[in-house]
């Protein structure tokens, strides 16, 4: 399952000692008092990938835990990391429809 | 013809029939349209406002401005003809344009809608003899920017600040383009504050935060920018988004230009949802395909695996057709996962929908695990996280008594050999799991969890626990086990060394101290049995100064029992003077344990009838003056013992003690506490009793003001008990409840759920009611549709001559050989089997369900409830779809219906109505 390594920024292929420091780099940044959807997402993620047994199970069958499609499909897309990338003039001028003119 | 039936609505709907509005409102309301880019209208507006007054003030500008607008439309719309000669009206208004009567407001929208060149000439013109505008110098600076026609400058003098920041701007645009707003606020640093292009400035600037996630920035910024701005909507947009509405509306345009990479995924999410809701096949797809190369383009496999796994989420509910989902495999990941794939998929399906619990996938996962898991350790933990899943969901599925042939077969090969014994299924499962991973507390706790129930295995409990004390050394759990252990064995000495073990580890540990006082309690129970008073006494003692919490309530009775059989004196004055100086609710208490221990022990030589009757006498006594107990006092009357009292008494139960005295007891439950009693009262087999407390509450009080969870209880129990078999009682009470009520009344279903027998239990659990009309085959009594795909790796073993009949088993239940080397390659088959016309079946079930074969068959259960036909005989039905059949059209329809249901295998699972309506031949045909 996705979701934890999109969650820490981290590829699957994280060794166990690289999941743990990005873990612990996050929770610092997000401490559960400022962000606390955030901080609540980087612990179940944490736990989800703390050790070789937690990790093989969250790979076989971690999406059972959602229970339902349509949280595992939410949970998912709030993993994605929300990165805003304003695009160039051109592409604004034409979404405003002022390209043409 | 749509877009003729459109240009009518909107004339019909044109403010311009409005009689009573001035010419001056009309061009005010020609100028909006215009903003909003509609020319027609504004056009429209303008010609009524003509109309009235000719000489009004800006009307030759607004009709120049409306009629290019028009012009531009037609020529979009490849209408040339007409656009040109809507240009050549919009050009006889700007002959009769004169430039210096315009006001600054007129100056801005024909700056605007005149070529660039023009407009910078007609400007030029006018600074000659008037005043500069900043307005109009701003919009004609945004026309520079947008068409970049820097050369139209030159009419201008050099030192015109918009002659003069140009080049600035000019060299700032290629960064604008590339997206680099960093960089194109550096180029455009050094226009002022005060310059035309000041606002491009600020844009630049505003983008930068935007990128950065500086809201707080982008807000102060986007304050600043005039409202004319030429990217006002791109303006708007920004601020939707720091205001956090999500930074799209999905409907294009700048919305989604500007939509954050999670907005873009949720969009994308939205269109997988929908499709599975809608049961396309197709577009689940192609969705997931888009969804998994947006969401992860590093390895878009992996991300389609997991959303196959949300599909399964979906199946496993039966909202999506599990044939498609292999189809989908096949279609979205590498041939050779197949297998490996459905295997996974199928396991995962079950933990979602226990009822359809099945290890047969299991052997065919492990059989490819090496592909899935390339390292060893990691496999094994694979191995055992699937037994655990499937001992953990089995346990909660299924009772070890009705395991089919195929679980049996499944459960051979994954244990190597052929099931023994079928109470021990979960257990056997649970310890081939920690063979696997040993190191899995968890596991041992759920293992002994399992163990525990099997009253007749406590050598094996024994063994595990002994295990778990060697893997674990540090851990107090397992010796508290044993310890617990002994003590129902009545080995003292085994549990006090057991303790001692414990206590070493976990000096602090509450459980110890607990366990140590109801060991006491459980040995002055022996001694006392066996007339050695004194040595009861000691215990008893030990185990008042242990003070423990758990088990002061019992103390008070266990001394009072052991006075009474130990002492000479009169039975009935021991028991008045050691209840006197307790409170009202403990004297009935304890009356009800030292009822309960005297009847447990009516067969030991010290306790005589004659006790019991004293002990009765008196409970009945204190009963009659329950009055004087509060609420919750007599609801705790009812609450059945702590589980740690276990060791102690067979039954933890106290209601049945009182069960001659419920009513009475009921009578003083406050509303509040009556749903949980109700509960205690069901599980002790008071459901008459609950029935008549709940009537009796619900008497004299008006329809509307009815406690809605009582009337579910009651039309629960009516329907359990067969008085009242309307599944209607529950639509009126849910229909009256609003979402917290809904919640509660959910709550309470689960709860019944236990206490009731199919189909109401179904009903209760799954919340759903209508099913309960609709007889056993809505009810789960089919296999559902995961089920068919496991079904048929039975199907498949039984066709190939699997030997039936096990030796010792009294269920003659096939036996499969665990050495048999073709049994996984048999399961495997049944997995991928017919995998060469799946794609065929995918596109069959595709068109079906893309079809929407469900809205159909909904529309015709619509027709039947309008017709009143719900619950009517078969003759009625069949007469009723003769009318119908009667036109061919309809009879067409009705059999292409028909066919569908039967290639989606749908037929047996319609409601009586609609089968008798889709298929009255065969019907028939069967009933004879």
């Amino acid at each position: 399952m996705l979701v934890p390594y999109l969650v820490l920024g981290l590829p699957p292929s994280a060794t166990g000692e690289e999941i743990r420091r990005r873990y612990l780099e996050l929770v610092r940044a997000h401490p559960p008092a400022r962000d606390p959807e955030r901080f609540q997402q980087i612990t179940a993620a944490g736990e989800a990938l703390k050790d070789d047994r937690a990790r093989v199970k969250t790979e076989l069958f971690g999406m059972a835990g959602y229970g339902d499609f349509e949280l595992a499909l939410d949970a998912l897309v709030k993993a994605f990391p929300d990165r805003r990338r304003p695009p160039g003039l051109r592409t604004l001028l034409a979404a405003e429809g002022k390209l043409d003119a | 013809m749509p877009g003729r039936r459109n240009r009518g609505s909107r004339k019909r709907s044109a403010p311009a029939r409005a009689p009573r509005a001035s010419p001056r409102r009309l061009l005010d309301q020609a100028r909006e349209v215009l903003d909003g880019g509609d020319g027609r209208r504004a056009l429209d507006l303008i010609r009524q406002a003509r109309a009235r007054d000719d000489s009004l003030p800006g009307l030759p500008v607004l009709s120049f401005c409306a009629s290019i607008q028009r012009t531009r439309q037609l020529a979009a719309k490849g209408m040339e003809k007409e656009a040109a000669a809507t240009r050549e009206r919009a050009d006889r208004y700007r002959a009769s344009i004169s430039p210096p009567g315009l006001s600054e407001e007129d100056w801005v929208l024909y700056v605007r809608y005149l070529d660039a060149t023009d407009a910078l000439a007609a400007y030029a013109d006018h600074l000659t003899a008037g005043p500069a505008m900043l307005r109009v110098e701003r919009a004609l600076a945004d026309r520079l920017v947008v068409e970049r026609c820097w050369g139209a400058l030159e009419v201008l003098d050099e030192s015109h600040p918009l002659r003069r920041d140009a080049g600035a701007v000019n060299a700032g645009l290629g960064a604008m383009d590339a997206g680099d707003w960093a960089q194109a606020a550096s180029l455009l640093r050094g226009v002022p504050r005060q310059s035309p292009f000041a606002a491009w400035r600020l844009f630049c600037k505003a983008m930068v935060c935007f990128d950065a996630g500086d809201d707080a920035g982008l807000r102060r910024i986007l304050d600043l920018l005039p409202e004319d701005f030429a990217l006002a909507r791109t303006v708007a947009e920004c601020r939707r988004v720091i205001a956090g509405d999500g930074g799209g509306d999905g409907a294009g345009g700048t919305s989604s230009v500007l939509a954050g990479d999670r907005a873009k995924m949720a969009v994308l999410a939205g269109e997988l949802k929908q499709a599975l809701n809608k049961r396309k096949v197709r577009a689940v797809g192609a969705a997931i395909e888009k969804l998994a190369d947006a969401l992860y383009p590093e390895d878009p496999d992996r991300a389609r695996l997991d959303l196959l796994e949300v599909a399964t989420l979906a199946a496993a509910r039966d909202l999506f057709p599990v044939p498609a989902l292999r189809g989908l495999v096949q279609r979205l990941l590498p041939a050779e996962r197949l297998t490996g794939v459905m295997a996974r998929l199928l396991l995962l399906g079950q933990q979602v929908a226990p009822h359809l619990w099945n290890p047969a996938p299991a052997p065919v996962l492990f059989d490819l695990l090496a592909a899935e898991f390339p390292r060893a350790g990691d496999r094994a933990l694979a191995r055992a996280c699937v037994l655990e899943t499937l001992a953990r969901t089995g346990r909660a599925a299924i009772h070890p008594d009705f395991l089919s042939p195929q679980m049996e077969a499944g459960l051979t090969l994954l244990l190597g050999r052929p099931l023994e014994d079928p109470g021990m299924v979960f257990a056997e499962l649970m310890m081939a799991s920690l063979e696997a991973d040993p190191d899995n507390r968890d596991g041992y706790l759920f293992l002994l969890d399992l163990l525990r129930g099997q009253a007749t295995d406590k050598r094996r409990l024994q063994r595990v626990l002994q295990d778990m004390a060697d893997r674990f050394p540090d851990d107090a759990t397992p010796w508290l086990e044993l310890a617990t252990l002994h003590y129902s064995r009545n080995a003292y000495r085994q549990a006090e060394s057991a303790l001692a073990a414990a206590r070493e580890r976990a000096p602090h540990d509450d459980r110890l101290l607990d366990l140590q006082a109801v060991g006491f309690l459980k040995s002055a129970d022996q001694s006392r049995r066996q007339g050695r008073f004194a040595l009861a006494d000691r215990d008893l003692r030990r185990a008042e100064e242990l003070g423990r919490r758990v088990t002061a309530p019992v103390l008070p009775a266990k001394r009072l029992l052991l006075e009474m059989v130990s002492g000479g004196a009169d039975a009935a004055e021991t028991v008045a003077a050691c209840l006197e100086g307790l409170p009202p609710g403990a004297q009935l208490w304890t009356l009800a344990l030292l009822a309960r221990e005297l009847r447990d022990s009516s067969h030991i030589r010290n306790v005589s009838l004659e006790m019991v009757a004293i002990v009765q006498d008196l409970l009945a006594d204190r009963v009659a003056r329950v009055g004087e107990c509060a609420s919750d006092e007599v609801a705790r009357l009812l609450e059945p013992l702590p589980v740690e009292l276990d060791l102690l008494y067979d039954e933890r139960r106290l209601a049945p003690i009182f069960a001659a005295w419920w009513p009475a007891l009921l009578e003083r439950v406050d509303a509040e506490r009556l749903p949980a009693v109700l509960d205690i009262l069901m599980e002790c087999g008071g459901r008459t009793q609950a029935r008549r407390e709940i009537e009796r509450r619900l008497r004299g009080v008006r329809k509307a003001r009815r406690d809605p969870l009582l009337l579910f209880y009651l039309a629960a129990i009516r329907y359990e008990d067969g008085s009242d078999r309307d599944a209607r009682r529950f639509e009126e009470v849910l229909s009256r409840a609003d979402a917290a009520t809904r919640e509660r009344l959910r709550a309470a279903g689960a709860r019944l759920a236990r206490h009731t027998h199919e189909p109401l239990r179904h009903a209760l659990v799954t919340f759903d009611f209508e099913a309960l009309d609709m007889g056993p085959a809505a009810l789960g009594g089919e296999p559902p549709s995961l089920d068919e795909l496991l079904a048929s790796i039975g199907e498949l073993l039984q066709g190939e001559g699997l030997p039936r009949g096990r030796a010792g088993s009294s269920r003659g239940v096939a036996a499969p050989d665990p050495d048999d080397p073709s049994l996984v390659e048999r399961f495997r088959r049944a997995l991928v089997e017919d995998a060469a016309d799946a794609r065929e079946q995918v596109a069959q079930q595709g068109m079906l369900f893309d079809r929407d074969i469900y809205d159909d068959l909904d529309r015709l259960e619509d027709l039947i409830d309008d017709n009143r036909l719900r619950g009517e005989p078969p003759s009625m039905l069949r007469e009723f779809a003769g009318n119908l059949r009667a036109e061919p059209q309809a009879r067409q329809e009705l059999d292409r219906l028909a066919r569908d249901c039967k290639t989606a295998g749908l037929r047996d699972k319609l409601t009586p109505e609609l089968h008798a309506l889709l298929f009255p031949r065969k019907g028939r045909k069967r009933r004879r």
